[in-house]
């Protein structure tokens, strides 16, 4: 019963009950990615294969009518790669700070960009690094209210350290929540 | 739309399928080499005399030979190199493969000509371990024994780590000395967080011209820069605080009897996932210090002991099970 209660009341939130709001508004944004490793060193094989998730909380959001621009503070955490031959990459966790905008190009779909910079630090072995990172991506929209929206995100994210290139390629949800109704287009 | 989500999946799908990994086949494992360096400095003035540093390395040596053949390497051959005693010398000699009788007084020539030897024995897919329990100093510097002249012979750390570079095969250094974590060489890609540091150096780091390099050897030490310490385990018995917490991470036991080589250590704890990396012992050691005796030499400032290993994007698997 508790279930159908909680589903209930996640689907009152999400249907589409008016025009796709704008205005300022907090963002969270959950992905998961397979993390792939590009050298710049001599390494056994020419790219090791890991994990990641990323957590993203945008702050300071603001969507007008077709532009989205946001910036955003989170957690980006990758697993150590699959062990091959006699070395992995190490997994870490990163604090992100990245700057994302996107443009709405029909009523459920926008692309997006994003540029960030991360202080990683190497989970088991008490070491970091800076790094930055770029990305592009679709945003399928799924759902909204004048006061939310849910999207389906892509981020194809280059993740740009001093001795490896990684490619992140995520599927993700992203979920902005408008404080003031400040109505449709 | 439809169209878009479905070429971002297949994107997502191929990039995932072709994971390296799957499609090359591993090497295989080689041997391991074990080179157990220890001095108690009875012989010398110029050092304090030390009680756990022949213990850490003749239990290294069996702890390490029960890992080695509870894994997948081939076969496991170790010597060790003892400085025990008045005596400034020792007629003890060890055949490292077919190379010519090495004395095992723990000298640099004696040892240089060990790495040498070893140079000519190893390949690309063996395992090199060399240990050193002893006197570090603030410079780098090892207190080597002292070969009749009075004093010890300091020998730079970083000298050994460049003999070793010309030993084929994947190497580890592991010392059990003060101040070892100045041997430690610059990843050239990360920082250490033990030592001095703060966000503008790491992305001066980003930016310098140093690079990274897969590491021809890995370096695991007993502390950062700071003292390093022995520990009593039962009467008459002492380790270095950083090798005990090592043995244990490789299976060895406390107490055990004199008898070294009639001891069966229980599985290593520091074996993840089937396998056993510079970082999986690592992580042991440091979660070790959780005992009551690296608690009462850890202190919140900073200043008390902590292992410390070398940086950088990779980890080195070191026995596969």
């Amino acid at each position: 019963m508790k279930r159908i209660a909680a589903l209930a009341i996640l689907v009152g939130i999400l249907m589409p009950l008016s025009a796709n709001p704008t205005g300022q508004y907090y963002a969270l944004s959950l992905s998961l990615f397979p993390y792939m490793t590009i050298p710049h060193y001599q390494d056994e094989i020419p790219m090791r294969t890991a994990a990641g998730t990323e957590v993203m909380v945008g702050a300071l959001g603001y969507r007008f009518a077709v532009h989205d621009v946001s910036l955003e503070v989170g957690y980006l955490g990758t697993t150590a790669s699959i062990t091959h031959g006699f070395y992995r990459t190490r997994g870490f966790d990163s604090v992100k700070v990245a700057l994302r905008w996107a443009y709405q190009m029909k009523e459920n779909l926008s692309l997006f960009t994003a540029l960030g910079t991360e202080i990683n630090f190497y989970r088991n072995v008490d070491s970091a690094f800076a790094s930055f990172s770029t990305a592009v991506g679709a945003e399928v929209q799924l759902a909204y209210n004048s006061s939310y929206r849910l999207s389906l995100i892509f981020p194809l994210t280059i993740h740009l350290r001093k001795e490896i290139t990684a490619i992140q390629s995520a599927v993700g949800l992203r979920y902005q929540i408008f404080p003031t109704l400040r109505g449709g287009r | 739309m439809k169209r878009a989500v479905h070429v971002l999946t297949a994107l997502l799908l191929l990039i995932v399928l072709t994971g390296c990994e799957v499609f090359l086949q591993a090497p295989e494992q080689g041997n391991v080499y074990a080179i157990l360096i220890a001095l108690d400095y009875k012989n010398t003035t110029d050092q304090a005399s030390l009680d756990g540093t022949l213990g850490d390395a003749r239990e290294l040596k069996y702890a390490l030979k029960a890992v080695a053949d509870k894994s997948k390497a081939n076969a496991y051959h170790s010597y060790l190199f003892i400085q025990e005693g008045l005596g400034h010398s020792t007629s003890d000699v060890v055949q490292i493969g077919d190379q010519g009788p090495v004395n095992t007084y723990p000298s640099s020539t004696n040892l240089l000509a060990a790495f040498q030897a070893l140079g000519h024995v190893t390949t690309a897919k063996d395992l090199i371990i060399v240990t050193y329990s002893g006197h570090g100093a603030e410079n780098g510097e090892l207190a080597l024994a002292d070969t009749g002249t009075g004093t010890t012979e300091k020998f730079a750390a970083s000298k050994i780590l460049d003999a070793l570079q010309n030993v084929p095969g994947r190497k580890l250094m592991i010392l059990d000395t003060c101040y070892s974590g100045v041997s430690i060489p610059d990843s050239g890609a990360s920082h250490s967080t033990l030592t001095d540091n703060n966000i503008s150096k790491w992305y001066s780091k980003y930016w310098d011209s140093s690079s990274y390099k897969k590491p021809d050897v890995f370096v695991m030490t007993a502390s950062t820069n700071t003292l390093s310490y022995e520990q009593a385990i039962t009467n008459g018995h002492s380790h270095g605080v950083f090798t005990n917490a090592l043995l244990n991470g490789l299976g060895w036991t406390h107490p055990h009897t004199n008898d070294l080589e009639t001891i069966a250590p229980a599985p290593p704890a520091a074996i993840k996932n089937s396998i056993m990396s510079v970082d999986t012992l690592y992580e042991y050691v440091k979660e070790y210090k959780s005992s009551d005796t690296w608690l009462s030499i850890f202190s919140p400032s900073g200043r008390g002991q902590h292992p410390m290993v070398s940086g950088g994007s990779l980890d080195m698997i070191l026995f596969t099970f």
